[in-house]
């Protein structure tokens, strides 16, 4: 909020809005809902609103979620022991009292399919499909013992998001975003962008609000086309024009919301407010093609094309707007094995390295913006990959190297604000198939990330219907050994 | 605590004389604080709560939880009240609150009986109306029902709950007078009115096409278009009809087993052939069979016993009483059909559109009759003779004397069919024999040209009428007959025991009278024993007049899901719905709309809204945003513009470029030429993997599995949409015609526009908010009718 002109226009709005209360609705008494607008959320109306606890080491949060769940056994966990049981009969004690989604009978065990190497002073651990990552390697904080209850993808992509395998509960994001509120008025606190070509498993419910009001949903931009529809005004339609319309339509709802007393109008004149102001802000925002050439380069970006590098860039340019949180989702990431784009060594290896040349740049890039140490990266998976082959049909392998899910132990890195960069916390057993050592819930991962937003995850709570609901819902502990 | 328990408790207080009831007051607390530990997943310390035999004897530390008559001798008791943190239950979180506390005392002491869960005991009535139950309710809490909307909000709540679109002005003024004249009987009037609207049936079309995942293309990645409309128009046609529930149920899970199935039976059963299809190369049929098959399993139980079910593919229910196996016994009521995943979606049937059908048949006649005859005249023995020895004739080597002959007679042919001619004959396809034939016969003479002429021209006017091709079920015949094993731990190809269908134990007895396929298993659902069936319909359109079910969780009638404040009311109208109300849809309608309840003002005061944000009490009228199809069917409806063209193939409104992504067919959005781009949003061609934007932006699914329950939201995605998208353009374009039509002063052409939209009286305030937009905009009326299409009232159900 420190551009000049946005300032004017906001004066200028400000101006023509209490105009409208004066001349229009002072007789209907509108002006009790212009402060159901919070000056501080932007639009979002003040509910009980929360305060921090304790100050913020992160100001936003960029969630890389790589949706299907990647090998952790081929990019950060390595397991020189599996290696040698490659090929093997699975032992029983694997099998016994577990469940798989694919894995049938006894399948047999699958070394690493990538060799790793050590980078940095803090001597990391990457496959070689991180050549560039890899050169950052002080600069992450690992979790190499994550472990969920869940081993279906769309239960444990909302278990990972929302707390809770059942729809219908706000999503992180949201969390954040209503705990924080927005830096921004003219564009949403909260923003997903889906890469690859799909949404995730789970649908929108994961960046859904829940119970939390309506507003501190994620407000999802396209992944092709035009990146929010019709925020163009129709033919022959000014701004101004659109600006008078907004104006006569907020007003007379003021009235209805006097009238009805539904929180409902306030959000909607709140969303048309906000509608109006991303009329101007998307396009500048998500105008990834201003970039110059070597940004370009360094993140592997083609302007219009729906990728994970688009999404990363445009979450850079987003964060340096003031949105709270990005979230981004990649599709793809189930490497079963049962098809060459999902094979290990073939379609998975391509991704990966995409993968890695992005997010690398992004990092970099945060870094030489001065934002890195205030921004919080995130990036992980529902769950974890079995350290065996996979082996769908009757038992037979599956035609390419893979593996199944697991949710028993798997690998979630962070990077930025508030962390102890260049740090390894926690280890799944010498075959990386249950997290052993330090074993890091999803609840306490979310506990851990609202922390370092400046919140207690017990004390930032919503009261819905008779109870104070969380995102760690009866559990979770900060992970105090991350923390800087 | 589980949100609603709370209210629930806060209702007991009230009731303090009666005696503490298990599922009421004891079991929301167990849930949510003991059973994780204590419960069928783990047993912690050998205790577990959710069987009475269990709890009652002694744990690993040999103390007995509960002894029935005697709290002080209860270790329950004791951990709960404990001021030892190590031993203090539950151990997490702030312990059990002084009410709680005693509620479970008096509960021990009353003998600590346990019921089944709810929802798996029959309803029973309760012999009160619903205006008795909800004003008694509201009287223990010190509350009373809100009074009554007025003509013109209720009108407009009627009758977008009942049809889905808004009432004509002019209806409305007409009510107000009847209503004054006649009180009741107006009302009754309108309401009857519109039921027997076809409008209605293409509203209460929509919950149920969520339900049944309806979708004009196959799913995963290569989601090809397929013909389903047939079985949306005959939801429609069904639900016009107040086809009974039980029936309406019964066709579309074994329409092809009912005796005699006409073809109307038939069409209902691409219900279950609403499951994805995978085209993708190099998959396994069998595994998306089985997909499919998994997938009926579990929409049965999602839609219509409001049970999720999936869990029990692998494992026992976590909280409820369905075990692993019962999960293959539904299975194998389902396991039975041809269908298999195949590339061209057999079985399928080719239906006309029903309206179509009557224009069809003669042509269809003519076509057959011609045929016929064409058939009958080339078989005649000296014409089949002379074909035979003319196609001899061609295809044998000519000798050297009759070379020039034959040159000759082959010259005068048409080039295709000298073409023909010179392919070997017994490689001919079909068509290019018949073409030939008809070659050879027309130049016979005999009439032959003008019949074929005649029977192309029938047959291409027969071609026009759009026919469906429509995937049914279809049950393989006994030696096909398919084994069903269960899956162990979920995984189709390692088959454990074998199983035949069976109902689950916890629900009502089977009769051995039933055949065990899919008929019996739609005779068992609905013959009125079964304790969800009519439960969960009435909860369904509850919550669609509500906005919330009197079980909040549509999908979840188990003891995860909400409990209901209202349950006697539940169980009441479900009672009726079966019983007296013989399954009528219609008659539970009317049953609701015509309550004080459904007929209560919205208007709330803050305080009112605060103590109870979401109107379970139900002591205010409901209040909340259309859904996708109503704001669209609404917004065409007040600009004049809305088609109301029924039935047919899906239509193709505007869309922004670049939604569809379709590597593999190439397949083009193109927008429907006429009044097919302005047609009710339900039939918007739905494409599973790209959905229709406004859908998306309005919450509907995008119908890949059963959806039970839309989540409304509140963006600005709906604002950008509803402002600037060409198809709300048009409506405010037609608006602004309707306004300015009729002439008048600039104020009465706004007044027009709003009571168009709102149905009542313009407020000064309103029209001069409107007239000083219309000077600030140039003059342009449809700017300012455009603002009256985004109004909150407008978009809501007030």
């Amino acid at each position: 909020m420190n551009h000049p002109t946005l300032l004017q226009r906001n004066a200028v709005e400000l101006e023509t809005r209490r105009f409208f209360l004066r001349k229009s609705m002072a007789c209907i008494g509108g002006m009790a809902f212009a402060t159901a607008l919070s000056p501080r959320a932007g639009a979002a109306p003040v509910t009980t609103a929360p305060q921090p606890q304790f100050p913020a080491k992160a100001k936003r949060v960029i969630y890389i979620h790589l949706a299907g769940a990647p090998s952790h056994l081929e990019t950060f966990d390595y397991k020189p022991e599996l290696a040698k049981l490659d090929g093997q009969i699975c032992p029983d004690s694997f099998l016994a009292g577990k469940r798989f989604a694919f894995i049938k009978g006894v399948p047999k065990m699958l070394g690493p399919q990538v060799p790793f190497a050590q980078h940095g002073q803090s001597g990391a651990w990457f496959s070689e499909n991180f050549p560039e990552l890899g050169k950052l390697a002080d600069k992450l904080t690992f979790i190499k013992s994550m472990w969920t209850e869940q081993f279906n993808h769309a239960p444990a992509q909302l278990m990972l998001q929302t707390g809770s395998q059942l729809k219908g509960r706000p999503s992180v994001g949201s969390w954040a975003y209503y705990g924080l509120g927005s830096e921004n008025k003219d564009l949403p606190g909260f923003i997903v962008l889906t890469s690859s070509g799909r949404n995730p498993d789970a649908g929108k419910t994961v960046w859904g609000s829940g119970f939390l009001p309506s507003i501190y949903q994620g407000v999802q931009c396209q992944g092709h086309g035009e990146p929010i529809l019709f925020a163009e005004n129709p033919e022959g339609v000014t701004r101004d024009q659109r600006r008078a319309t907004i104006d006569a339509i907020n007003a007379i709802n003021r009235q209805t919301g006097e009238e009805f007393g539904d929180p409902e109008t306030a959000t909607r004149i709140g969303q048309y407010e906000l509608a109006f102001r991303m009329q101007m802000s998307v396009p500048e925002a998500t105008d990834v093609a201003s970039e110059p050439a070597q940004i370009h380069e360094m993140y592997g970006t083609k302007p219009g094309e729906n990728s994970l590098a688009n999404n990363c860039l445009l979450a850079r340019r987003l964060c340096e707007r003031g949105v709270r949180f990005v979230q981004l989702y990649d599709w793809g990431w189930d490497a079963h094995g049962d098809s060459e784009p999902n094979s290990l060594t073939g379609g998975q290896k391509k991704k990966t390295q995409l993968m890695d040349k992005a997010v690398a740049a992004l990092l970099s890039d945060l870094e030489q913006r001065g934002m890195l140490h205030d921004t919080l990266v995130v990036c992980g998976a529902e769950f974890g990959r079995t350290p065996m082959k996979e082996n769908r049909n009757a038992g037979k392998d599956n035609p390419f190297a893979g593996r199944d899910h697991s949710p028993g132990g798997f690998t979630v890195w962070m990077a930025g604000g508030g962390l102890k960069p260049g740090f390894t916390y926690g280890e799944t057993d010498e075959f990386g198939y249950q997290a052993v050592i330090d074993r890091v819930h999803v609840h306490d991962l979310n506990a851990t990330i609202l922390h370092l937003l400046g919140f207690d995850h017990e004390k930032l709570t919503y009261f819905f219907q008779g109870r104070n609901y969380r995102l760690t819902d009866v559990s979770g502990h900060v992970v105090k050994a991350l923390l800087a | 605590m589980l949100p609603c328990a709370l209210l629930a408790l806060a209702l007991t207080a009230a009731r303090a004389e009666e005696p503490v009831q298990f599922n009421r007051d004891i079991r929301p607390i167990l849930n949510a604080q003991c059973f994780k530990c204590h419960g069928g997943v783990k047993e912690a310390g050998g205790l577990n709560l959710q069987f009475r035999d269990r709890a009652l004897q002694a744990g690993e530390t040999g103390e007995v939880a509960i002894v029935p008559g005697h709290p002080e001798k209860s270790a329950f008791i004791e951990r709960i009240t404990t001021d030892d943190k190590e031993d203090r239950m539950p151990r997490k979180g702030p312990g059990l609150s002084k009410e709680q506390v005693a509620m479970f005392k008096r509960w021990i002491a009353e003998g600590a009986p346990w019921e089944k869960h709810w929802a798996y005991i029959p309803p029973k009535p309760n012999g009160k109306s619903i205006d008795q139950t909800v004003g008694d309710r509201l009287a223990e809490k010190k509350l009373t029902l809100a009074p009554a909307a007025d003509v013109a909000t209720l009108a407009r709540r009627l009758s977008l709950d009942l049809i889905g679109l808004p009432p004509e002005p002019a209806r409305v003024t007409a009510l107000e007078a009847a209503v004054k004249a006649s009180g009741e009987t107006g009302w009754n009037a309108f309401i009857d009115e519109l039921l027997a609207s076809p409008a209605y049936g293409e509203r209460w079309a929509v919950p149920w096409l969520d339900l049944a995942r309806y979708a004009d293309s196959r799913g995963y990645e290569k989601d090809g278009l397929r013909d389903m409309w047939r079985y949306r128009d005959w939801v429609i046609d069904s639900l016009n009809a107040d086809m009974p529930y039980d029936r309406f149920v019964t066709e579309q899970l074994a329409g092809d087993l009912l005796p005699k199935a006409t073809d109307e039976q038939i069409v209902a059963t691409a219900f279950h052939r609403n499951t994805l299809q995978n085209d993708e190369g190099g998959t396994d049929d069998e595994e998306f069979r089985t997909l499919a098959v998994i997938d009926r399993t579990n929409t049965t139980f999602d839609a219509l016993q409001g049970t999720s079910i999936g869990c029990v593919q692998c494992h026992g229910h976590p909280y409820d009483a369905f075990v692993h196996h019962e999960y293959y016994e539904l299975y194998a009521f389902f396991n039975q059909t041809a269908d298999a995943d195949r590339g061209d979606g057999s079985p399928t049937r080719k239906f006309f559109a029903r309206a179509d059908a009557e224009k069809a048949a003669p042509l269809r006649k003519s076509v057959d009759e011609l045929q016929a005859k064409i058939t009958a005249q080339e078989n005649l023995p000296e014409n089949k003779k002379a074909l035979t020895e003319w196609l001899a004739e061609m295809s044998a080597t000519p000798s050297e004397e009759s070379k020039d002959a034959f040159l000759q007679k082959l010259a005068a042919l048409p080039k295709p069919i000298r073409d023909l001619l010179a392919k070997d004959q017994k490689k001919w396809t079909k068509p290019e024999r018949t073409t030939v034939e008809r070659h050879f016969y027309g130049a016979l003479g005999q009439g032959f040209t003008e019949l074929y002429k005649e029977l192309d021209a029938v047959s291409a006017e027969l071609a026009k009428v759009p026919v469906c091709d429509l995937p049914i079920m279809q049950e393989l015949a006994p030696p096909a007959a398919r084994k069903t094993q269960i899956f162990e731990r979920g995984n189709w190809m390692v088959k454990g025991a074998e199983v035949h269908p069976q109902t689950p134990q916890n629900l009502n007895p089977w009769h051995d009278d039933y055949p065990k396929n899919r008929l019996g298993f739609a005779q068992w659902l609905t013959n009125g024993e079964n304790p969800l069936t009519a439960r969960v319909q009435v909860n369904r359109v509850w919550e669609q007049l509500f906005g919330v079910g009197l079980v909040e969780t549509l999908e979840d009638f188990g003891s995860q899901g909400d409990f209901p404040i209202y349950q006697d009311l539940l169980d009441d109208l479900a009672v009726r719905f079966q019983g007296e109300m013989k399954w009528s849809q219609k008659a539970l309608l009317r049953e609701i709309v015509r309550s004080r309840v459904y007929r209560q003002t919205s208007k709330a005061t803050k305080a009112q809204i605060e103590r109870d944000p979401a109107n379970r009490l139900l002591a205010r009228g409901a209040r909340f945003r259309l859904s996708n199809e109503q704001i669209h069917d609404q917004a065409l409806a007040i600009g004049g513009v809305l088609s109301r063209k029924m039935a047919g193939p899906p239509v193709m409104p505007y869309q922004p470029p670049g939604i569809w992504m379709t590597p593999y067919d190439g397949a083009q959005w193109k927008t429907s030429a006429g009044e097919d781009s302005r047609r009710r949003a339900l039939y918007t061609l739905i494409r599973r993997s790209a959905a229709y934007p406004s859908m998306v932006t309005f919450d509907a699914p995008n119908r890949e599995t059963c959806s039970v329950r839309r989540i409304r939201t509140n963006t600005p995605l709906q604002s950008l949409d509803l402002m600037n998208s060409p198809v709300y353009m048009e409506a405010a374009a037609g608006l602004a015609k309707r306004m300015a039509e009729p002439g008048g002063s600039l104020e009465e052409q706004i007044q027009r526009g709003l009571s168009f939209a709102l149905l009542r009286p313009a407020r000064p305030a309103e029209v001069a908010v409107l007239r000083a937009l219309h000077a600030q905009v140039g003059g342009n009326l449809t700017l300012v009718a455009n603002s009256i299409l985004n109004l909150d009232e407008v978009l809501t159900k007030n």
